[in-house]
């Protein structure tokens, strides 16, 4: 089986669904023992802005990329044709 | 929520003080996470300057890309874990009771309270140079029952706080005291 770089993609979703769930947490936290004031909706926006613009960067920067491609392209292992002793 | 429910505070309390910690130790965690979360960006031009190729690079790139992306993220969440551990530590002195709550990290939570008649010594500790300066620290309280002394970390004004918790607890035991005192006896002519 070939590793491509579509694998390193499903990692990073497979991270992403982690970071969800953590940040699922952290929000769920802030609503159940948070007090309702300025500076805990000014937080939650600025988190929520800042994971947008992450994402929205990231997936931006990988538009053209050819996910088909081998991960260990250019890589070559070769065994030494001759052991001098 | 507010601080009533979360407290869940009594008919005859009235809550006379709320403190969380000193506002520099949040921004001096800000200060460290600021400089850690730009580490890709120079990352970004120290590559582009000195390896220029690798930018170009079919398979490098996107997973430089993707790496950035996670560590960006990853920094994120913990800016919001950051500031949630600062803002839900919270202390709340009524006329009644002194009550704690302490968040750490995402999964623990600690909540305490002490009735303040109970109280018997307070100490405040401030040590070091921004403590010093910026006049924040710890106050313990020490109860008669509690070996542990419950503490309020790093709040503002540490001297004035222990001074009102004394005179918050002064005022409580006078007041359980005059309750438990037995009803003057009724004379009779």
């Amino acid at each position: 089986m070939t590793l491509t770089l579509i694998h390193l993609l499903y990692l990073f979703y497979g991270f992403l669904v982690l970071f969800g769930v953590l940040a699922l947490a952290a929000i769920w936290h802030m609503v159940k023992f948070g007090t309702y004031g300025t500076r805990n909706y000014v937080a939650l926006f600025l988190f929520l802005a800042g994971v947008s613009v992450v994402m929205w960067g990231t997936f931006t920067l990988l538009r053209d990329v050819d996910w088909s491609r081998p991960l260990l392209q250019g890589l070559t292992l070769r065994a030494p044709s001759r052991i001098s002793l | 929520m507010n601080i009533s429910t979360l407290i869940h505070q009594k008919a005859y309390e009235t809550r006379v003080l709320e403190l969380r910690r000193h506002w520099l130790l949040l921004l001096k965690r800000v200060i460290v996470w600021a400089a850690l979360a730009a580490i890709p960006f120079g990352l970004f031009v120290f590559l582009r300057v000195n390896v220029p190729a690798i930018l170009a690079h079919p398979v490098a790139y996107p997973a430089l890309v993707l790496g950035f992306g996670a560590f960006e993220l990853s920094m994120w969440l913990v800016f919001f874990t950051m500031f949630i551990d600062y803002e839900l530590d919270l202390w709340v002195i009524t006329n009644d009771r002194l009550v704690s709550m302490e968040q750490h990290g995402l999964f623990a939570r600690t909540v305490a309270e002490l009735d303040l008649w109970r109280v018997q010594d307070v100490t405040t500790d401030v040590r070091g140079v921004f403590p010093t300066f910026f006049n924040y620290g710890n106050v313990h309280v020490q109860t008669a029952a509690a070996t542990e002394r419950f503490l309020l970390e790093d709040v503002p004004d540490p001297n004035a706080v222990r001074t009102f918790i004394l005179e918050m607890a002064d005022v409580d035991r006078r007041f359980h005291h005059s309750d438990a005192m037995p009803p003057p006896p009724v004379t009779t002519p």
